[in-house]
């Protein structure tokens, strides 16, 4: 099984992370819709970052809260897949899981699927906060 | 808008009758103007009657992004604030980098016109395409960082926010516009907040920006920008000491101004260097978009007071430190902190403490006109009581709080030694040992600023050309070339230090119409360049600016820094007809008729 992993004593808050993962998904460049979203503990002076992102742990409880078939563990993969056709946008998912993300423009639902195994947000973060977990 | 990258519209807000609303962003304004520094010089030049009073309400706050802001290109996450300047009169943009100006381009905006006055005090929420105002009643009189730490706690974690402090709310002429400890600072546009009794300004955006390009090319394009900036062999020192970095070799070099610009050279500048910076660090940050990371997080103690803020720059470092014969790190971390705290500019606020000290070291102050306070050269323990008084404009502070020519003026003594042009007081890079930094001071549209052309580059590390620092060849066209180059990073906005890690002027046009799809070439961006610089001029001479304006401080005429072994002086008087020949303005300085023909502006 294979995760992202963060570190947060890197994390830089740069945000490019997130501005490329929505990017890639969505073909514009929106920080709240990506599947991963680092933000910061804002109640002391600048506080601790915090990422969520699929864990990849896959106990599937937003697969499990689908009423359809919109979400599907692949497993060849180790990713939960979405399937656009199949969601009924009951948002049962997002409830389910924090590391669910619901697209505000496109009204689509947003879950890490590794980028095929090359994820983008590792690749673009500049202070290795953001490296592969696990073994393949 | 036809152009991607850009949101398409300015959020309009009326302080005056609680009027919001919105201004379409049309394609000839971005082509011409670009972003950033160019709508605001576009905008305040036709919205601002002359001789107004900046401190009443027909000023107007212009905040505007540019194409690149939260797109991918590095380093573009810089807002512009723009605004008549309260110190200078003249026109004034500052910038704020962290993450403001992406979130409210996310949230639908380029930008914010903000006009009028409320009668009371309130604050900006804007919350996507949605924007309010708040009663902020209960934030007046709150500093700057406790007035964000409030709104924050009512809003929620995911706003983004701005706010001024006592030194905005008190009418100091330099206060500032903090988004966390990131000041729009310089030219005192948290004076006209305070004017305007506007008291912040929180963002939330959950929306996206186009850019031109399919994703995976676009992306593709993005990273090569990044990896030149990763792979530049001077990132590494940005992130380990920040911008402080520079000065002990700026001051080895004979080129940092000491005492108030009387000496180049500090005899020892102590503990201020990258290994003593480094160890009071306890993590790194970036502005939004950002691989170059100048920032960090410090922890630091004076006389029993602790502290947790973001790492003081070079330009604080200088002017609260060995420009008023200070050396002592914490001392002046602290200062820098207050600073940040009360809303006020730190490069104002150090010229205009090493201005009075100065004075006392003429005899032309006592301590019976300072409240008691020693204004010594040196006297490190003076700073944060000053800092203080300033910001609440108490006693000897409400003088030092109208900047150095204010202060001097006040006084009707010693305007020599306000070390200033046009009102700003001058930075790090001392004029007699960097020529062309001189002639970039004295002929900049808001005042002796080093972001808008800075030679350094070219006189001193050698990116851009090998010049002689000392000597004045070339350095008109050097410094017109470099001020027009400038004014396209401002209206992007990406950071200064990308000139510095190998981005060069092809790129800028690149970073241009990479997002947009705008077609734009390295020329190009030069005459955008020149059509801002132009406007700009164009701003100040219709508000009664000459030639007379375009000078430094006398001292650089006459005195010879005692440190400097080759006894330079500095009469940038003898190159301004060279430098108004390349601008194409004639004898008195004004544009002629044949540019403002080619560039547009009629």
């Amino acid at each position: 099984m294979q995760y992202i992993e963060f570190h947060e004593e890197k994390c830089i808050a740069c945000d490019l992370c997130s501005g490329v993962c929505s990017l890639n998904k969505l073909g514009r460049v929106q920080p709240a819709g990506a599947c991963i979203r680092v933000t910061r503990d804002m109640s002391e002076s600048f506080g601790a970052m915090r990422c969520s992102v699929c864990d990849m742990t896959h106990d599937r409880e937003c697969v499990e809260s689908c009423p359809a078939d919109a979400l599907v563990w692949d497993e060849a993969a180790g990713v939960v897949r979405f399937i656009e056709e199949e969601c009924t946008h009951c948002e049962a998912c997002v409830e389910a899981c924090p590391n669910v993300r619901l697209d505000a423009v496109s009204d689509r639902i947003m879950i890490c699927d590794l980028c095929d195994g090359d994820p983008l947000c590792v690749k673009w973060c500049p202070e290795g906060a953001l490296t592969w977990g696990g073994a393949s | 808008m036809t152009y991607a990258g850009y949101a398409g519209k300015f959020l309009t807000v009326d302080l005056s009758s609680g009027a919001i609303g919105s201004l379409p962003l049309g394609d000839e304004l971005a082509e011409m103007y670009l972003g950033g520094r160019g709508f605001v010089a576009k905008l305040l030049y036709d919205m601002l009657p002359r001789g107004i009073d900046p401190l009443g309400p027909e000023n107007v706050i212009v905040f505007a992004n540019g194409p690149a802001t939260g797109t991918l290109i590095p380093t573009a996450s810089r807002i512009a604030v723009g605004v008549k300047s309260p110190l200078t009169g003249t026109i004034s943009a500052s910038y704020i980098g962290g993450h403001f100006g992406p979130e409210l381009k996310f949230a639908g905006w380029d930008g914010i016109i903000i006009t009028g006055a409320s009668d009371h005090p309130v604050s900006l929420v804007i919350d996507d395409r949605e924007a309010r105002l708040e009663d902020a009643g209960h934030l007046w009189g709150k500093d700057t960082l406790e007035s964000q730490r409030l709104l924050q706690e009512e809003l929620g974690d995911d706003f983004r926010l701005g706010a001024i402090g006592p030194g905005g709310e008190n009418g100091v002429l330099y206060a500032t516009f903090m988004h966390v400890q990131h000041a729009a600072g310089r030219g005192g546009p948290g004076a006209v907040f305070g004017s305007k009794k506007l008291k912040a300004v929180a963002v939330r955006g959950s929306g996206g920006i186009a850019v031109s390009l399919p994703q995976a090319e676009y992306i593709a394009s993005c990273k090569e920008l990044h990896d030149i900036i990763m792979e530049n062999p001077v990132r590494p020192a940005f992130r380990w000491a920040g911008t402080t970095g520079m000065l002990p070799v700026v001051n080895a070099s004979v080129g940092l101004p000491y005492r108030n610009h009387q000496d180049d050279q500090a005899p020892d500048v102590g503990p201020i260097h990258n290994d003593e910076i480094a160890k009071y660090v306890k993590r790194y940050e970036a502005c939004s978009g950002c691989n170059v990371i100048c920032g960090s997080v410090v922890e630091f103690e004076r006389k029993g007071r602790k502290y947790r803020s973001e790492r003081i720059e070079h330009e604080s470092v200088f002017a609260l430190g060995p420009n008023c014969g200070i050396v002592d790190l914490p001392a002046i971390m602290e200062a820098n902190y207050l600073c940040d705290l009360i809303g006020i500019d730190t490069m104002t606020a150090g010229g205009s403490i090493s201005w009075a000290m100065e004075m006392t070291q003429r005899g032309l102050l006592t301590s019976a006109d300072t409240d008691g306070l020693d204004f010594s050269f040196g006297n490190a323990d003076v700073l944060r009581e000053a800092v203080l008084k300033i910001g609440n404009r108490e006693g000897f502070g409400g003088v030092l709080a109208l900047g150095s020519r204010g202060a001097a003026k006040r006084l009707g003594k010693g305007a020599e030694y306000a070390m200033q042009v046009k009102g700003l007081e001058l930075s790090a890079y001392a004029p007699r040992a960097f020529t062309g930094m001189g002639l970039s001071y004295a002929t900049t549209a808001r005042g002796a600023d080093h972001n808008k052309a800075f030679t350094v580059a070219a006189e001193f590390l050698g990116v851009l050309g090998d010049y002689d620092r000392y000597d004045l060849e070339g350095k008109a066209h050097l410094v017109k070339t470099m001020q027009d180059s400038t004014a396209i990073i401002d209206s992007l906005i990406m950071c200064m230090f990308t000139v510095d890690l190998g981005i060069s002027v092809d790129l800028y046009a690149r970073c241009a119409s990479l997002p947009t799809g705008m077609e734009i070439t390295a020329d190009e961006v030069y005459t955008i360049g020149e059509r801002i610089n132009t406007l700009e001029r164009l701003f100040n001479i219709e508000e009664g600016f000459t030639r007379a304006d375009d000078a430094l401080p006398a001292r650089f005429a006459k005195e010879a820094a005692p440190s400097d072994p080759g006894a330079h002086t500095l009469d940038v008087a003898t190159v301004l007809d060279e430098y108004y020949t390349e601008r194409e303005w004639d004898a008195a300085g004004k544009p002629r008729p044949e540019l403002l023909a080619r560039l547009g502006i009629a």
